[in-house]
């Protein structure tokens, strides 16, 4: 049995994904991104690989993609998370039209056209409204932590809606919202909001093609108040899929594999 | 006879604006979008129907729609630094619930850059988008003192006359043209002496107020209504015999409102710090005084529009209304829409200090409330009044 | 290809201090030194004067917290040459000449005359219109303009001296439009960025040098047998003023070759000749008013699409790259309108934002070239 590497080293957790020859994942993992990138990623393929006992000679290629992905000195092979984005989509259905990945520092929409080629891609700009930042900066002024989100925002009981979209201006509006009794629900229900507004003009951008499934990637899609917010904004329920965090790694693991059987043997 | 009260006639000018555009539309009379100081005079004498979306943009930001619209523009996320104005008209497009249902699609469409150049890349779009042809007049600055330039603006004017009457086959009413400047010229005289009943303490009408006050002169000017409607408020704002309060900082506010506050600019203000003026209404009260020709005295008035002044005139201008109203601080508004009125805040304030008159920046925007950060502004004019008073 | 004449024309756009030092050795050779903005000031008339023209760039290494800042709207172009200019940057000038264009020139000029003064500032009111009265307007206005020179300058003024300028000047745009069609069949012959450097240094540098430089790789260019094309994407370049020739290779070494142009310090400086037969100063007018269309011009937007359509169709590159600088508003139009043209055309284009005194692509904007470029590879698939 051979096996391919894929890893996404992100700006804020570095992600593995092991995949077999049948594309089936075999193993995964998630760290925190460490200063150093390289060396990271090499000890956590070390501990991946004793932990799911497999000999490194087996590994028969390594891809890397992912914001840190030049760093990664023993890849074989790079690519860009909105090439792995596509791939892994595609993979997971032929029905996807587009592919919204909510990251820490940015966020990003793929739109696929039937054959899984990305036709166009959009990113946000600098500001970090409409990434996993803005929840994560905006939950800490509210004293909750990012996992509660979700499951907390369901509980929302009133719509209150932030003016601004600017991390800055946004800390302080809900600072004043804390102060005029708000409940922290409803608040949060808001930034869910806030975040879903944003990627709604990233989407409309992206030449959305209204025919297909929306995948929602990315470590946020973890947060049901989100999946249920960005749902409603765009009149469609997104298909999350399991373990969206790894999807970019998932995806590089097979565009090697997709690439190495092309190869002529 | 008895007087309309200013009121009746403000409601029945938005009313009727609005009404006249849809009617207009069913019953196949031409209609122009125009930017805030295009020669409307012509048009109107020419049976032309005009409508301002800079004053629609406003009135969808005063209902509490501009950042909804803006989000529906679907535009790209880098055109959110044009000016905001421009943004919710493209947001109209992909909008529902418009105030006033909406504008009526125009027929003609008619750009200047007296005010900025943002007004000809927007109107250009819409010409492509819509289809519907665009006319551009270019009034240079400074074209006072060079009698080529006016003469190129007086040969603009007549080509859009010749435009229009391509669009439409009206000829132009020399009777009817001649009336509209009249009105104007009478309008922005009025205008003028409104704003200068604030030269007093307490002052008469608060900025808030003249704001509000404001739709006439910009989307009816040239008109009988727009005549009447000053006359009254004139009318009923006389002089108080009150005497002068002493003590109070009476402020200038430079530049443009918020649109989207209820009260149009930020922060707490009460009789002791008062804002007694913003300069940008007298912005509209344009020069008609050139000659007993109606040509002649458009090539003036729309040369010379505030924003296409050259730099000392307007440090000038704005220094004289800082004497003649006694204003004890100014508050500069940078306004990130509009880069054209961004150019005299910097040298203003060097000036203002030299005189020692105390001012301050308040960055944000006239229509889109993402940029506006209330606490900040708050922080910030609450310090000035602080500075001010120990002062 | 000679190595020094493009390491001399890279320093030239990109060092500013090596600049200077170039510009103030011209000082005896020309009356002065006029700076200019845009592609609407008729250098020719300056030339003419006995001035030396020159197309004032940024300087891209304006950076830190002591330095003089516009309002953030002015397009960061502006927000550097401001910067720049209140350091005493271009007090080594004799004047600058403004267009009537966009805002945030027009907002420089104003901060110009109330805070950099030195050199004094001019403008000259082109028309935004290309009809009408336009022409003879503009002629009167570039006429004023020249008197003015001249009156500045003490030079006697006669028809001769621009005639043998223009025809100084149309050689000059020859040779540039050799260049680009030498590349076209040799593509490794000269890097895109590289034509870029020698394209904008040639707005800096004394214009007889220019043209030696330019006629000496033109030949060297004749003599070489094109070579086997990379393996790399097509890629045009659009835009307003690119002078950060860095960035330019950075796009290189993703993976792109740049084959063409619609940039104002590129193919659009030089794609056509001001006539020589009949009024001066209406031909100029026509050369630098009608020479295709701009953003800050009002021309027809059906026949703009069209010229551009056609313009891409020669090269018909794998896909496009727009890079705008941040807050130019102009150009945020351009790029809506040239996304719309290419549409039918079928080839995708990406939309960069630069801040002009950061030299480097940064890792989103790396990020986002490279999967574009992944993205064309894909699609040709
Ligand atoms: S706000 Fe400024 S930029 Fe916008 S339309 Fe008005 S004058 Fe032009
Ligand atoms: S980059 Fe754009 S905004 Fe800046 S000077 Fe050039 S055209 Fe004007």
């Amino acid at each position: 049995m051979t096996y391919i590497l894929g890893i996404d080293a992100g700006s804020s957790y570095i992600k593995f994904v092991l995949i077999d020859e049948t594309g089936g994942i075999i193993g995964k993992s998630i760290v925190p991104r460490g200063a150093e990138i390289d060396a990271s990623c090499r000890k956590n393929y070390e501990i991946l690989s004793e932990t799911l006992e497999i000999d490194q000679k087996q590994i028969d290629g390594i891809i890397a993609t992912g914001y840190g992905r030049k760093q990664v000195s023993f890849a074989d092979e790079v690519i860009t998370e909105i090439t792995a984005l596509a791939i892994a989509g595609y993979s997971i259905t032929p029905n996807i039209r587009m592919i919204i990945d909510i990251g820490g520092q940015d966020s990003k929409v793929v739109s696929l056209n039937e054959s899984g080629k990305v036709i166009d891609f959009v990113m946000n700009q600098k500001c970090s409204a409409g990434t996993g930042k803005f929840l994560e900066v905006t939950s800490a002024s509210l004293g909750v932590k990012v996992e509660d989100l979700g499951p907390l925002s369901l509980n929302a009981d009133k719509d209150l809606s932030l003016s601004s979209t600017c991390t800055v201006f946004a800390e302080s509006e809900i600072i004043s919202f804390v102060a005029a009794g708000q409940k922290k629900e409803n608040i949060i229900k808001a930034l869910h909001n806030t975040i879903s507004s944003q990627i709604l003009g990233l989407y409309y951008q992206a030449n959305a093609d209204d025919q297909g499934e929306i995948l929602f990637a990315g470590g946020v899609a973890l947060n049901d108040g989100m999946v249920t917010q960005l749902s409603s904004k765009l009149n469609q329920r997104v298909r999350v899929p399991e373990n969206p965090q790894f999807i970019c790694a998932l995806g590089a693991a097979l565009f090697l594999k997709n690439k190495q059987m092309k190869k002529p043997v | 006879m008895k007087l309309e009260s200013s009121k009746t006639i403000l409601t029945k000018l938005f009313t009727e604006y609005y009404l006249t555009g849809t009617q207009a539309k069913k019953e196949g009379k031409p209609i122009a979008f125009i930017t805030a100081f295009a020669p409307v005079e012509i048009l109107r004498a020419m049976g032309v129907f005009c409508m301002y979306p800079e004053s629609y943009a406003v009135v969808c930001a005063a209902s509490k729609k501009a950042s909804e619209m803006i989000h529906a523009s679907r535009m790209s996320s880098f055109t959110q630094d044009l000016c905001s104005y421009s943004l919710i008209d493209f947001g109209t497009e992909h909008y529902e619930r418009l105030p006033y249902g909406g504008l009526p699609d125009p027929d003609m469409l008619i750009a200047t850059n007296n005010q900025c150049g943002t007004t000809l890349l927007w109107f250009k779009l819409l010409s492509k988008k819509k289809n519907i042809p665009l006319f551009i007049i270019d009034y240079p600055a400074a074209a006072d003192d060079r009698p080529a330039l006016r003469q190129y603006i007086r040969r603009q004017h007549e080509s859009l006359v010749e435009f229009v009457q391509q669009q439409t086959s009206n000829p132009i009413d020399d009777q009817i043209l001649s009336e509209q400047i009249a009105n104007s010229k009478k309008t922005c005289q009025t205008w003028k002496n409104i704003h200068e009943l604030n030269k007093q303490s307490p002052i008469r009408l608060s900025a808030n107020k003249l704001i509000n006050a404001l739709f006439p002169i910009v989307a009816a000017k040239g008109t009988k209504s727009a005549c009447d409607y000053y006359e009254a408020l004139l009318h009923e704002n006389q002089p108080s015999p009150e005497n002068e309060s002493k003590g109070a900082t009476r402020l200038l506010w430079h530049g443009y409102p918020m649109w989207f506050l209820a009260k149009k600019f930020p922060g707490c203000f009460d009789t002791d710090f008062q804002i007694v003026l913003d300069d940008y209404t007298l912005w509209w009260d344009l020069d008609y005084s050139s000659g007993a020709d109606p040509m002649e005295a458009m090539t003036k008035a729309y040369s010379s529009t505030y924003l296409n002044w050259p730099l000392n005139q307007k440090l000038d201008w704005v220094e004289s209304l800082v004497d003649e109203y006694a204003i004890g601080g100014v508050i500069c508004h940078a306004n990130r829409s509009c880069r054209r009125a961004l150019a005299d805040i910097v040298p203003l304030r060097k000036r203002l200090s030299k005189r020692n008159i105390p001012s301050i920046i308040v960055e944000s925007d006239m229509a889109n409330p993402d940029f506006y950060s209330k606490e900040q502004v708050r922080l910030r004019i609450e310090s000035f009044r602080e500075t001010l008073r120990a002062s | 290809m000679n190595e020094q004449i493009i390491e001399h024309c890279r320093k030239l756009v990109s060092d500013s201090d090596y600049r200077k030092t170039y510009l103030l050795g011209l000082k005896d050779k020309y009356r002065g030194l006029t700076g200019y903005f845009s592609n609407y000031i008729p250098e020719e008339i300056i030339a003419a004067a006995g001035f030396h023209p020159l197309r004032i760039i940024g300087s891209l290494n304006t950076s830190g917290p002591h330095l003089q800042t516009l309002f953030n709207p002015a397009c960061s172009f502006v927000q550097d040459v401001y910067a720049a200019a209140c350091s005493g940057e271009f007090s080594y000038l004799d004047h600058i000449i403004f267009p009537n264009s966009c805002d945030s020139l027009k907002l420089l000029y104003q901060m110009w005359e109330s805070e950099v003064k030195e050199p004094s500032a001019y403008t000259l009111l082109h028309p935004i219109n290309t009809d009408g009265g336009s022409i003879e307007y503009f002629a009167a206005q570039i006429k004023v303009f020249a008197e003015e020179l001249h009156r500045n300058s003490g030079a006697d003024f006669s028809q001769e001296e621009p005639a043998n300028v223009i025809d100084k000047y149309n050689r000059m745009r020859g040779l540039l439009r050799q260049l680009y069609d030498i590349r076209k069949s040799n593509k490794a012959f000269l890097a895109g960025s590289d034509t870029i450097a020698l394209m904008t240094a040639g707005l800096i540098m004394d214009r007889d040098e220019y043209h030696q430089i330019l006629e000496q790789v033109v030949q060297e260019g004749r003599k070489q047998k094109p070579q086997q094309d990379k393996l790399s994407k097509n890629i045009m370049l659009i835009g307003p003023l690119m002078d950060n020739i860095h960035f330019l290779e950075q796009i290189e070494e993703s993976g792109a070759t740049i084959v063409d142009d619609d940039i104002t310090n590129g193919t659009r400086y030089f794609d056509r000749d001001v006539q020589t037969q009949g009024d001066l100063y209406e031909n100029l007018d026509r050369r630098y008013i009608l020479s295709g269309p701009s953003p800050t011009l009002y021309t027809d937007p059906e026949t703009d699409a069209r010229l551009f359509q056609e313009k891409v169709a020669g090269p018909n590159p794998d896909g496009i790259i727009f890079i705008n600088q941040k807050f130019c508003e102009p150009h945020v139009h351009n790029y809506l309108a040239k996304a719309e043209a290419l549409k039918p055309m079928g080839i995708p284009i990406l939309m960069l934002e630069v801040e002009h005194n950061r030299c480097e692509a940064n890792e989103r904007e790396l990020l986002r070239i490279e999967s574009f470029l992944e993205m064309l590879a894909v699609a040709e698939k």
